[in-house]
């Protein structure tokens, strides 16, 4: 009975023993999560498969909205893998992989359902020999929805300052108007119109929020515009314009907002990636606005009613800033529907934060050398905005119309009148 | 090989129904939850044990004085901290279920006994709440504290490697406290592996330290 007992003592540490080895060797902790922006600069054979992967994870890690967005990510992974696998197959027996349009089409198949409407993804194809700028493929999931929404253009200045001045000079509307050429941050042109329609009714346009909201020619522009409204007894409402306006600077909110309200409120929250799981986020922090310290404000009210207009070309701060005016007394919306880009955006952050921009920014000067240089880049939200009172994302909603106008593109094209314009004069003229 | 084995454990359990004992108990005591995580690139992000608590219910059964299987069911409650540079603090707390089984092997006179067991676990993550602090470009601070939605992301099967060492009392042979310290290796990750085989291993790594009442309803009590 000793030796029996002795044998299985024995075969029982042995068996735990065994076990202990083998399970401490169990734990996964790969070092396969690269960071895509530190490829930048690396050598990388851009093969279908490799850029797949590497698009994909820069996706899976760095996407703020996974928490919103229902897209089942590791089933994208599973089924189009085997297709780019397949194409650099055909590529090593001497045929081509995949042709420019299937490759275009397979990606846009991929990116499509994603909610993030400020995501571009810059492709070049991994066959190109000689880059050109036509190599490029630029995609993203909101141009899906514009195109198929009674898309029209973007339009011009010109083509926008030519419209206003035929209006005013056919008196088709009285307006009395300064246009003010802006300084911009980026490497856009950016303009601003202000001035007063007949009847006391404030307007102001901007192009764009990239604008530095600091520089003393801007501050004294809007200044002017803001001393038109604060204290004027006899103005009828404002218009506020932001048409084609692909946002900028998130501090635009507390600097236009200040002078409309009295006390401080909260139209956003928004939260960031705190890690590189999927689901790994910040507290939700409130983003608020504050009145003017100098108590230098004025209350809007349905009587003199402060009338946002948008279009679908209002993405980001174009539509923030609306959805901001949107919580204060007075607000109507006119236009369209917006490009629903609310989130918002940094470069150059993915190691800190985990989300966001990725790839070779590099493509977009058109600066790109086959097989040193990363062939993609990847231009994604940094953080996830939502709606304070009922905790909705906003993403891929935008800015919705109290009353909708489509733009009557031919008449404003052809600088006859912009009746998105004239509807907004008459909504507060007939108040 | 396997048949004389199982005819080997028949035979032993056949002929040692003198010494059997059954043993039934609760344990509660302190828990240090060291997680073990790849920061990988991002070694901004930094993991911090915490302290929590664990309280069990073993049942043993010795085969002989100096051998026996222990099985004991357990609530751990687990914390740990996180941080990302200066601007995210993140406390999460986790309860778990775990079922540890463990060889217990004893030796010493019949007032104080000392014992080691080496086993594993299986269990599931039951609940889960976090605490975080955000200061992101903003002087205000943001706090959220609340219970934890589960998500895809989270592996909630919990199973790992364990073994202890401790001492025991007897007040006679139906009573006995012991004192213990037992390791537990996690083997299983809070997050799950994804398509690409992409791993963000979070593991554990515990520590406990118990105290226990146990009762032995049919031994005989000590002369």
């Amino acid at each position: 009975m000793k030796g029996i007992m002795k044998n299985i003592i024995k075969s029982a540490l042995l068996l735990a023993a065994v076990s202990v080895l083998f399970a401490a060797s169990c734990r996964k902790m790969d070092h396969d999560v690269i960071n895509p922006n530190i490829l930048e600069d690396s050598f990388v054979d851009t093969t279908y498969t490799e850029q797949f992967r590497r698009i994909w994870q820069g996706i899976d890690v760095g996407y703020v909205f996974w928490e919103s967005d229902h897209t089942d990510w590791d089933s994208v992974y599973r089924v189009n893998l085997p297709k780019f696998k397949a194409a650099d197959e055909r590529v090593k027996d001497g045929k081509e992989g995949m042709s420019f349009n299937e490759y275009k089409s397979l990606w846009n198949s991929i990116i499509s359902p994603l909610l993030d409407h400020h995501l571009n993804l810059i492709l070049i194809h991994p066959e190109v020999k000689q880059f050109s700028a036509n190599s490029i493929i630029q995609l993203s999931p909101s141009s899906n929805r514009l195109f198929c929404d009674d898309w029209h253009r973007k339009f011009k200045k010109e083509e926008h300052l030519a419209t206003i001045n035929n209006m005013v000079r056919d008196s088709s509307v009285a307006f009395d108007f300064k246009v003010f050429n802006c300084p911009t941050s980026d490497d856009t042109s950016a303009y601003m119109i202000s001035g007063m329609f007949e009847g006391n009714i404030a307007y102001l346009y901007t192009s764009s929020f990239m604008i530095p909201y600091t520089d003393t020619k801007v501050t004294s522009f809007v200044n002017d515009w803001l001393s038109t409204i604060i204290g004027n007894k006899d103005l009828k409402g404002v218009i506020f314009d932001t048409r084609n306006n692909g946002g900028g600077y998130a501090s635009w909110l507390q600097v236009l907002g200040q002078y409309f309200c009295d006390k401080t409120f909260s139209p956003t929250y928004s939260i960031v990636k705190t890690d590189i799981g999927r689901y790994d986020y910040s507290a939700k922090t409130p983003i608020y606005i504050n009145p003017n310290d100098n108590g230098y404000y004025r209350i809007m009210s349905d009587d003199c009613p402060f009338v946002c207009l948008f279009d679908q070309h209002s993405v980001s701060n174009g539509e923030e800033i609306p959805w901001m005016f949107s919580h204060l007394p007075g607000y109507v919306g006119i236009g369209e529907r917006t490009g629903g880009g609310m989130g918002s955006l940094m470069l150059d952050n993915y190691t800190s934060l985990f989300s966001g921009t990725f790839g070779n920014a590099q493509i977009l000067k058109k600066q790109y050398t086959r097989g040193r240089n990363v062939n993609f880049y990847c231009y994604m939200s940094t953080s996830a905005n939502f709606d304070s009172k009922t905790g909705k994302c906003l993403e891929g909603i935008g800015m919705i119309p109290d009353i909708e106008v489509r733009l009557d593109t031919a008449k404003f094209f052809s600088g006859i009148s912009d009746n998105q314009l004239l509807k907004a004069v008459d909504y507060v003229k007939t108040r | 090989m396997k048949n004389s084995i199982l005819i080997s454990l028949f035979v032993l359990l056949g002929t040692l129904p003198a010494q059997a004992q059954l043993q039934v108990g609760i344990k509660a005591g302190y828990l240090y939850d060291k997680p073990v995580v790849n920061t990988q690139y991002a070694y901004t992000r930094q993991y911090h044990p915490g302290s929590g608590a664990v309280l069990a219910a073993p049942v043993q059964y010795d085969f002989l004085e100096w051998f026996g299987l222990v099985i004991e069911p357990q609530l751990q409650f687990r914390q740990t901290d996180y941080y990302l540079r200066d601007w995210h603090s993140e406390r999460q707390k986790n309860l778990l279920l775990d079922f540890p089984i463990l060889a217990n092997f004893s030796w010493g006179g019949e007032k104080v006994r000392g014992f080691v067991n080496i086993g594993g676990y299986l269990g599931g993550w039951l609940d889960s709440w976090s605490s975080k602090k955000d200061s992101f470009e903003s002087s205000d601070i943001a706090e959220e504290t609340g219970k934890r939605k589960f998500s895809k992301d989270d592996n909630r099967f919990d199973g790992g490697l364990t073994g202890g060492i401790g001492l025991r009392w007897f007040n006679d042979r139906k009573v006995s406290m012991s004192l213990e310290y037992r390791y537990y290796y996690g083997l299983t990750s809070y997050r799950k592996t994804h398509a690409d085989g992409s791993s963000y291993g979070f593991y554990n790594n515990l520590q406990t330290v118990t105290l226990g009442v146990h009762f032995c309803k049919l031994c005989k009590k000590s002369k």
